[in-house]
């Protein structure tokens, strides 16, 4: 039983029988979390209700292959992502990405990238953001995720391991093509910014 | 034009760094939508259940059809005018008998 009172295991029981209150009383408790992991990895033609449910039909239907050995939310979140990256892989048309579709936010954090080696300004932090959003976008999803997870939500090797499933190896080699890959993508950038 | 992989770290720390709102309220019919799914799906299951049921007893009972045709059409039987036979034999026994 959690601090908030909700026993997992006994929900889960319910659940495993069928009962519709134990069910509305599960998606209630893991609503949250796995809305937040949705919207990190949403790819862009998809709703976040759709993509929620999908997971939760996914984790229902898995329910008995549960065993219990891990927390709950480590296996939601895992079904989650794996959930997004087959919607990302969906996705097959990546928009080529050309300096005229940036806002004038995302312009000036380039000309500031381009003209200095300081820091960010903290006004220029949500450009930062937009325009990393739109770098990606150019990526393929794993290598989407592994940025996403190791460079903006700060997570460990070990988290995204537990996360996605990778052995260590494999999110290395990935975070390392997908910075190289990044970095090609805004070096293109910053060539068409104008000095 | 500073180097592009340190403009790389420096717009991904940057990009972590940015405020981000509070999340954006979880819809409550979100709740109501995911659960009727979940009945829709075992309303479903349990058709599919019962289907797989009836198509496995239809194959079973077909399979039962078979082996009795076989069987009735495999075993030997006397021809039609054997009775003629049995008879002109049972004749013959009886004049033959001294």
């Amino acid at each position: 039983m959690d601090e908030t009172g909700f026993d997992m295991a006994a929900c889960l029981e319910r659940v495993r029988l069928r009962d519709e209150d134990a069910a509305r009383e599960l998606v209630a408790q893991l609503l949250p979390l796995v809305t937040k992991l949705v919207r990190s990895h949403l790819p862009r033609r998809t709703s976040v209700e759709d993509l929620t449910q999908t997971v939760f039909m996914k984790l229902f239907a898995n329910l008995d292959q549960f065993s219990g050995r891990v927390p709950l939310e480590h296996w939601v979140s895992r079904i989650a992502v794996n959930s997004c990256i087959k919607a990302l892989r969906a996705e097959k048309i990546r928009p080529e990405l050309r300096h005229a579709d940036l806002s004038e936010e995302e312009v000036l954090v380039l000309e500031n990238l381009a003209a200095t080696a300081e820091e960010i300004r903290p006004d220029q932090e949500l450009g930062a953001r937009e325009l990393v959003t739109k770098l990606l976008a150019q990526l393929n999803p794993a290598d989407r995720l592994v940025i996403q997870l190791m460079n903006l939500e700060g997570r460990s090797l070990q988290e995204v391991r537990e996360l996605t499933g990778w052995n260590l190896p494999v999110i290395k080699v990935r975070a390392f093509r997908a910075r190289n890959k990044l970095r090609q993508h805004l070096r293109q950038l910053m060539k068409e910014t104008p000095r | 034009m500073k180097n592009p992989p340190e403009a790389l770290d420096r717009l991904l720390q940057a990009a972590a760094r940015a405020p981000q709102g509070p999340p954006p309220p979880v819809p409550p019919a979100l709740v109501a939508r995911c659960v009727s799914a979940w009945r829709s799906a075992g309303e479903l299951e349990e058709t599919l259940l019962l289907i797989r049921w009836l198509r496995r007893s239809m194959a079973g009972a077909g399979a039962l059809v078979l082996l009795s045709a076989a069987w009735y059409f495999g075993t030997p039987r006397p021809a039609a005018n054997a009775e003629f036979y049995f008879e002109d034999s049972a004749v013959q026994i009886a004049f033959s008998q001294p």
